[in-house]
């Protein structure tokens, strides 16, 4: 179970508001389940990592395991720059007053700087502090040394985690496994003890009929359970091909994709609680606001206006003196609990904003904000841990490479590539370019190839030959169900899947991004220019043309192969 | 509402016109908020009939400006408005101060405090005392300001104080013809600002002086930044454990070669013991490398036995 269990946990920062309990659920039974069994089997089989793996399924699949390992690679350089961030939010914990809640002062001391005035304390300490960010993604600016630092900090542990290899990675991922779940339980009991946390957890448990119908929830869903499980990126073959023969594969699957749910689950409990006390805190001062803007305006008494009498005061005021009033209007903001609630999140960025500006609220802020972050980091690594096996797996297991270097250099070397690439993403647009591969690095090639690998199993392997495979392995037959799921659901599902984010992106047109705006002090849409398009096209096509190109080095080899003995023959 | 006005602005003359007209008496009344209201019936003069708090009014020889944007003080009045004085006070139902506009209007500062805000149960109610105070924390001020010693409680003048408590003040000079620059003031109170918060346990945003800027506390940044050390710290910790590992790694191959080796020198004194102890000497032919030419054989061995 040691091994198996290193899942990479996408941390609970992707979450989707809304009912999105019941598709979760639907869709891990049909699609989680089966593509998780199929890829220990097949790791648990072949005894190999994603590369040899597959090309012992079928030499034309080799294209696929090289897919995954690029994937795992664009995975590595990118999402260590979370944990660096993490670190830097990690050291900045331990001051009193937080950095993120206090705006610093300007120049004569006379009041705040202006853009955190205008934005929020927490806003601006991620963008200005953290980030340095620049207003679009053409101003590259330079490398900014303190992230630089984390991320070298970050690329150190990971390098101290894999060091000695997959044996030693099993038992550092006990302790990043369990003790995130020590974490979230204090975080349960702190949360569900906040003011206002009912709001958040109600808004999380009343369904929503109507948006069951849109098919936005369900390709929500399954990508969350995609990404939470790990499937595609080789890392699952990678843990599994270290298992022995007769392990019980099915049940370890079954095992697993339930904890990982409930994990989710028991995670997005204790998110919602922590969004409604933020909402509820937001709302409140909202209200306060308006109350003193209103009490100042017309010298009323101190105290008089409250959140319950506000409305009926607002109506005589604007009777008694309308023309005041009307002055005055402009900038009385309607405050409302649902838009504060429903306010969505999406991107490491907004979960940094979100849950610091939640934190900096409660009591010893510094206890809650240290927890958090060195549980963010500990899921964070156990992530990078599971994607660098990915990669490690298969240059270990050439021959080629490993008898020139031992185990220890080549992860240095790996690291260390990473780490260079990475600094990319510590310079001032380097969040814009995060982005590009957060969202378009792993999205569609994943779907291809996990589509791919379900396809290969079941009708180019043959699904009987790999039943009775899996008898001989581990002594069970396989259940009807595991090859109903394997031979049509599956990859009917991620066909549509597939077909729904193709035309997503074809409709939308140009694609856009997020950039701040230090004048405005808020987040701007701007187009991408051509060579960040250049980018995303060649990320995406880099996984995806593996598989098709690896076929047809295979058919052009055999050619020629053939070519050769022919003569002979 | 409740209108206090400090009338030792007026001159002499005007102060026994006002005695003359000190006849109309007035009732208090309490409102529901408990501050003492004072209503009262000015001998039939329209204009001063309803405050009115949209338009502005012309009166007499002043204007009187509403909705107390700028306020205004007795200065040049007609006697009938101070009809409704007494020795201290002027009540007057949402009556705003008349007087002169320009400079002296720009010197006065408008000053807001959020009693209930601050303390909750423990607010105390805003009365003469506490204006009483406040004049003299603003007296208090001025006096620290060169030239400006002798600046006395009377020279602070409040006026307008609403429901909200608000009002306006300005500080004469000791003629009490002018009104001392609006710059000195801001000066004087901003230096002295932490006083007059703890003379009425409230805090900069409790007890607001609009358009006086309070300067905020300087940032305690130490010279090292905190997250410097907490980073220097986990970095040596995870480099010295790096190298640890790399370094035991580095000897178990080291042995894991030595090994093998070791192996075939034990062999090779396994073989030398076997040769001595066996009975028959029989040493291996390098030994005997040199000594015997192997390319010669003896004619008895060349000769198979029959």
């Amino acid at each position: 179970m040691g091994n198996v269990s290193t899942v990479p946990k996408e941390s609970p920062l992707r979450r989707v508001l809304g009912s999105f309990l019941v598709p979760y659920i639907i869709m891990l039974v049909v699609e989680g389940m089966p593509l998780l069994y199929l890829e220990l089997a097949v790791g648990q089989r072949m005894r190999q990592g994603s590369i040899g793996a597959w090309r012992t399924v079928s030499p034309y699949l080799s294209g696929v395991g090289v897919a995954s390992v690029v994937v795992s690679f664009f995975l590595c350089m990118y999402y260590n720059v979370v944990n660096a961030w993490a670190f830097w939010y990690l050291f900045h914990s331990f001051q009193d007053p937080l950095p993120w809640s206090v705006c610093p002062l300007n120049g004569n001391r006379t009041g705040y700087i202006e853009e955190c005035e205008k934005a929020s304390s927490t806003q601006y300490f991620w963008y200005r502090k953290t980030l340095n960010i620049s207003p679009s993604i053409q101003e590259s600016g330079a490398v900014q040394w303190e992230p630089a630092l984390c991320l070298i900090l970050a690329w150190l542990v990971v390098y101290l985690c894999i060091l000695r290899g997959t044996e030693s990675t099993g038992r550092v991922v006990y302790f990043t496994a369990l003790l995130p779940y020590c974490v979230l339980i204090i975080y349960l009991v702190r949360g569900l003890t906040l003011h206002g946390a009912t709001n958040g957890l109600a808004y999380m448990f009343t369904p929503k009929m109507e948006q069951l119908a849109n098919p936005k929830a369900w390709i929500n869903a399954a990508t969350q359970i995609f990404f939470s499980l790990g499937l595609g990126f080789g890392s699952l073959i990678a843990f599994a091909s270290y298992n022995e023969p007769s392990n019980n594969c099915q049940k370890h699957a079954i095992i697993v994709s339930i904890i990982n749910s409930s994990t989710s689950i028991f995670a997005s409990i204790v998110t919602f609680s922590i969004y409604g006390f933020k909402a509820t805190f937001n709302y409140e001062s909202c209200l306060n606001k308006v109350i003193l803007l209103l009490t100042n305006s017309f010298d009323l008494e101190d105290g008089f206006l409250t959140a319950n009498n506000l409305e009926q005061v607002k109506d005589y005021l604007a009777s008694a003196y309308p023309s005041k009033y009307s002055e005055v209007f402009p900038q009385i903001k309607n405050c409302s609990l649902e838009t504060e609630l429903e306010t969505a999140v999406q991107g490491t960025g907004l979960a940094f904003i979100v849950y610091t500006e939640a934190i900096k609220n409660m009591e010893v802020s510094q206890l809650w904000s240290v927890l958090y972050f060195f549980m963010l980091l500990l899921l964070g690594i156990g992530s990078m841990l599971g994607n660098t096996a990915a990669i490690l797996t298969p240059l270990t297991d050439s021959k080629v490479i490993s008898s020139y270097l031992p185990k220890e250099a080549i992860s240095g070397l790996v690291c260390l590539a990473n780490c260079a690439i990475g600094m990319l993403f510590t310079m001032e647009a380097g969040s814009y370019w995060f982005d590009i591969f957060n969202d378009y690095a792993a999205t569609l090639s994943l779907l291809l190839i996990v589509l791919a690998e379900t396809v290969a199993v079941c009708y180019l392997y043959g699904l009987s030959r790999f039943e009775s495979d899996l008898k001989a392995m581990t002594g069970r037959a396989l259940n009807w169900y595991w090859k109903a799921m394997w031979g049509g659901v599956s990859p009917l599902l991620i066909i549509s899947l597939f077909i729904f984010y193709l035309s997503d992106y074809i409709s939308t047109g140009t694609l856009r991004y997020q950039a701040w705006d230090a004048a405005q002090g808020q987040l701007v849409t701007k187009d991408y220019p051509p060579h960040a398009l250049a980018v995303i096209g060649l990320l995406v096509a880099a996984s995806t043309m593996c598989i098709p190109l690896g076929a047809l080095g295979t058919l052009i080899t055999r050619r020629l192969k053939r070519g050769d003995t022919a003569p002979v023959a | 509402m409740i209108l206090r006005c400090s009338l030792s602005t007026l001159t002499p003359r005007t102060r026994v016109s006002l005695y003359s007209v000190l006849a109309t008496p007035w009732i208090p009344r309490t409102s529901s908020s408990g501050y003492t209201l004072g209503r009262s019936t000015p001998p039939a003069l329209p204009f001063l009939a309803e405050p009115d708090l949209e338009k502005p009014q012309r009166s007499g020889r002043s204007l009187r400006i509403s909705g107390g944007n700028r306020p205004v003080f007795l200065r040049n009045l007609h006697p009938a408005f101070y009809s409704t004085c007494n020795n201290l006070h002027c009540t007057w139902d949402s009556f705003e101060c008349i007087g002169l506009h320009g400079q002296d209007a720009e010197n006065a500062f408008k000053v807001r405090l959020s009693i209930r805000t601050a303390l909750g149960d423990k607010a105390y109610a805003w009365d003469a005392n506490e204006e009483y105070l406040f004049k003299a924390m603003v007296a208090f001020s001025m006096r620290k300001v060169p030239n400006r010693e002798t600046t006395e409680i009377s020279h602070v003048l409040l006026c307008n104080v609403t429901q909200r408590v608000s009002f306006w003040f300005v500080v004469t000079d000791p003629s009490r013809n002018h009104t001392l620059p609006a710059v000195e003031v801001q000066s004087a109170i901003r230096m002295n600002r932490n006083r007059i918060n703890n003379a009425f346990f409230l805090n900069d945003q409790t007890l607001e002086f609009l358009r006086i800027p309070s300067t905020l506390a300087p940032p305690t940044d130490p010279s090292v930044p905190i997250w410097i050390i907490i980073f220097g710290v986990i970095f040596c910790i995870v480099l010295v454990a790096t190298m640890l590992l790399i370094i035991s790694g580095i000897r178990q191959h080291r042995r894991k070669n030595k090994g093998p080796s070791e192996m075939e020198d034990s062999e090779d004194k396994c073989e030398n013991v076997i040769t001595i102890e066996n009975g028959i000497p029989c040493d291996p032919l390098d030994m005997k490398g040199g000594h015997i030419n192997d390319a010669f054989v003896t004619e008895d061995e060349r000769l198979t036995p029959l």
